[in-house]
């Protein structure tokens, strides 16, 4: 029989047990970004992830040999259009250059838009380099990736594969009340 | 409408994954048609890819394998790169097992060494035919330990219940 000096103890570790069991599964979501990350403009350039802190940052992982990733931008061009960018910037980081893509590649993409559809992609476009660096930290699970981070770069809001223009409002519209 | 929304769309984006191959690669390309055996394979099954390069025999040829899944949008990044080697006059050939049992689609993209310069073909979109048996890691929604763990925290829970009335 359990004693009396031993009951609270077994009760802890009974309680214990059930706390463990129903917060077993739960995973956090909104995690912040730990580490910035720099990447490569068209122009050559390096730029920082927190160079575009102080504004809500719709960071879109993707890749140009992506079908998803090119309807993608027909959804991003909306955000473009529908919200000034004093609030909210897009990135758009070609995460696929450790398989072979090049910002010729990119490049040509967004050549492609304006030429075969006339859409000016008209927001930031970068490459991730050779390592794969911002692949295996932000999609290592696949392409599109998008990311919605708060005007402190936190992440607000992430999301695996192709995303509506709705869905991606909602989620910018609640962060920007909340900031 | 949607339906003819989504086809207008993916024919655009087709054409322009066609425009930026072009733009990329350059003009007059010896590589020809890419044939896939079976031609609806199922995901996580054996491909067969064959391409006929004409003209100066490359010194280096091979397929890109990409696989997506069209219904959530995403394409995953294990690109598998193999080699091809020659088969018989003119067509290199090679087998790839795919690794995704969701996937709903493949793309095919050959480069060839021509001349020490990256040739690349026109990329080849093979839907697939369904999924074969096997598991790929992903979660069916079966319960995981934490449902394990709450059984076993009720069972010891009643054990001690017990226990104590009888005392």
């Amino acid at each position: 029989m359990i004693s009396a000096t031993k009951k609270p103890i077994v009760l802890f570790f009974v309680f214990l047990f059930f706390m463990l069991s129903i917060f077993a599964g739960c995973t956090e979501e909104k995690t912040d970004i730990r580490n910035d990350f720099s990447f490569t403009t068209l122009n050559g350039e390096t730029k920082h992830l927190n160079d575009f802190y102080g504004k809500v940052i719709v960071l879109d992982c993707m890749a140009v040999n992506c079908q998803p990733c090119m309807l993608q931008m027909f959804e991003l061009k909306k955000i473009s259009e529908n919200y000034s960018t004093i609030d909210v910037t897009i990135l758009s980081i070609d995460v696929w250059v450790s398989t072979g893509e090049t910002s010729t590649m990119l490049q040509g993409m967004i050549d492609a838009f304006k030429n075969q559809v006339n859409i000016t992609l008209d927001w930031t476009f970068g490459l991730d380099d050779l390592q794969g660096t911002i692949q295996n930290t932000y999609a290592s699970a696949g392409v599109p990736t998008l990311y919605i981070l708060d005007k402190k770069g936190n992440i607000y809001y992430s999301h695996v594969g192709y995303e509506s223009y709705v869905d991606l409002a909602n989620k910018i519209d609640e962060v920007l009340i909340k900031n | 409408m949607k339906n003819q929304r989504t086809f207008i769309l993916t024919l655009v984006v087709v054409s322009i994954l066609g425009a930026t191959a072009v733009l990329a690669a350059g003009t007059g390309l010896p590589i020809g048609t890419i044939t896939v055996s079976p031609s609806a394979p199922a995901a996580l099954s054996t491909v067969t890819i064959s391409v006929t390069i004409s003209g100066e025999a490359p010194s280096e040829v091979r397929v890109n394998v990409e696989e997506c899944n069209g219904n959530t949008g995403i394409c995953y990044p294990d690109i598998q790169n193999v080699s091809m080697p020659l088969a018989s006059s003119s067509i290199y050939r090679t087998d790839v097992t795919l690794k995704h049992s969701d996937a709903t689609y493949i793309t095919i993209t050959v480069v060839a060494k021509i001349n020490n310069a990256w040739q690349e073909s026109s990329q080849k979109k093979v839907n697939l035919s369904g999924t074969q048996d096997g598991n790929n890691g992903g979660d069916k929604g079966t319960p995981g330990f934490e449902l394990v763990i709450f059984v076993a925290a009720i069972g010891v829970s009643l054990i001690l219940i017990n226990r104590k009335r009888v005392k």
